[in-house]
């Protein structure tokens, strides 16, 4: 990467920023983050499909694994840990192509930093125009506190308490009508409601998010979860 | 690593796996603390699976991610409580313990703990173009399409963050002595 228009950097600069370049990231940190993402609780029907990832993931830094790795359960980041010790430089090589016709590359905007990314027009008016657009999602701080109170509705269903959990759901149902993590929380709710007995609830609730989100990742937990029901 | 156009729709779990650490090292570089990276990164990956369909497969990757992690750092930042913590925890965050890594990797990690520490003396809008160029390798026109701001600016941006950077690295090296 060499641009005309820009210096060359000082090179013992130059020898820091490589070293970040190098920088890896605890595998068993981003274990849990992935769990979160998709998994509305460890213990679930989908808990295959994080499998899947840690299979993937250990195919992609498998080398230098040591044999005392182990897995258990699904929970394979401590046993990885040492595969990613020394991982693959982050640096992008580009390859020049064209530009398209219509590209639609997001232009930032940190007044709204959910937003979904506007098009594009190529022009600096269009691009400010567009980044200063009204927000059509929920802010990252609310984000957050959709999350943590999702937080405790797993830890509430992992710990047995199912009515509680669906008591959260229900909370966050309120308090957040256009949610971010809706699919979520209508795993955790209707996991809570398989616990708790409700099953033809459960059911009619699956069936609905079968119908309005069926490519959810949350699907295979959900599907798992009904047919649980005895 | 070539972050080459994608012929097939993005997949999460492929995304998760290829890209995760590239996220979350993203947002350290944007200043996220340790203690909060499992959560933003989460968040990260809840914009980007709500907006899969809208990634246009002739651009490159990494940047469009780069584009959510600054927009959740952003946000982050503008909470004034994390303003006020982030002195003290990010000295305890940068802190490296000498005794626990041999010398070769006990070196690089107290590189990339300076290269942090001097990150944050530049403003989040000038980091992220200096990131993006100086450790992602994104080219300027690239940049100033995902910030959404003329190229002009963001080679000035580049400017001065580098001479931010550059004081800031011989600040913190003179307070090792």
């Amino acid at each position: 990467m060499k641009d005309p228009h820009v210096e060359p950097l000082d090179p013992e600069l130059a020898a820091l920023l490589d070293s970040e370049r190098h920088a890896g990231a605890d595998p068993s940190a981003l274990d849990r983050v992935w769990k979160r993402v998709v998994l509305p609780l460890p213990a679930s029907g989908a808990a295959a499909s994080g499998s899947g990832l840690h299979r993937s993931w250990l195919a992609s830094h498998a080398v230098g694994v040591a044999a005392a790795s182990f897995v258990v359960g699904g929970i394979t980041g401590a046993g990885i840990y040492a595969a990613v010790q020394k991982p693959a430089p982050e640096h992008i090589v580009y390859v020049e192509r064209p530009a398209p016709v219509a590209a639609s590359v997001p232009a930032m905007s940190t007044e709204n930093p959910t937003a979904p990314p506007p098009a594009d027009s190529g022009s600096s008016a269009a691009r400010a125009s567009s980044s200063a657009r009204p927000s059509q999602s929920a802010p990252a701080s609310t984000l957050s506190a959709e999350r943590a109170l999702l937080d405790q509705a797993r830890a509430a269903l992992t710990s047995g308490d199912g009515a509680k959990a669906l008591s959260i759901a229900e909370e966050h149902r309120r308090r957040f009508p256009s949610a971010q993590l809706d699919e979520e929380r209508e795993a955790i709710a209707i996991q809570a409601l398989v616990a708790i007995g409700r099953y033809d609830e459960a059911r009619a609730r699956a069936a609905r998010f079968r119908e309005s989100a069926p490519n959810s990742l949350f699907l295979p937990a959900i599907e798992a979860s009904v047919a649980s029901i005895p | 690593m070539v972050d080459a156009p994608r012929a097939e729709p993005l997949d999460l779990r492929e995304l998760f796996t290829m890209h995760a650490p590239y996220v979350w090292n993203s947002l350290r570089r944007l200043g996220v603390l340790a203690s909060d990276l499992e959560d933003l990164t989460h968040d990260v990956f809840v914009q980007v699976q709500r907006h899969l369909g809208e990634y246009d497969a002739s651009r490159p990757l990494r940047p469009w991610l780069f584009g959510f992690a600054f927009r959740i750092a952003s946000q982050y930042w503008r909470r004034a409580h994390r303003r006020r913590e982030r002195s003290a925890d990010a000295a305890v965050a940068r802190a490296v313990d000498p005794s626990a890594l041999p010398d070769q990797r006990l070196a690089a990690e107290q590189d990339r703990q300076l290269v942090l520490s001097a990150l944050e003396a530049i403003d989040l809008d000038r980091r992220a173009v200096f990131v993006l160029y100086e450790i992602d390798g994104v080219p300027m026109a690239e940049i100033a399409r995902l910030l959404g701001i003329p190229v002009n600016t963001a080679y000035s941006r580049l400017r001065v963050a580098r001479t931010e950077f550059a004081a800031a690295v011989r600040r913190l090296r003179r307070s090792e002595r």
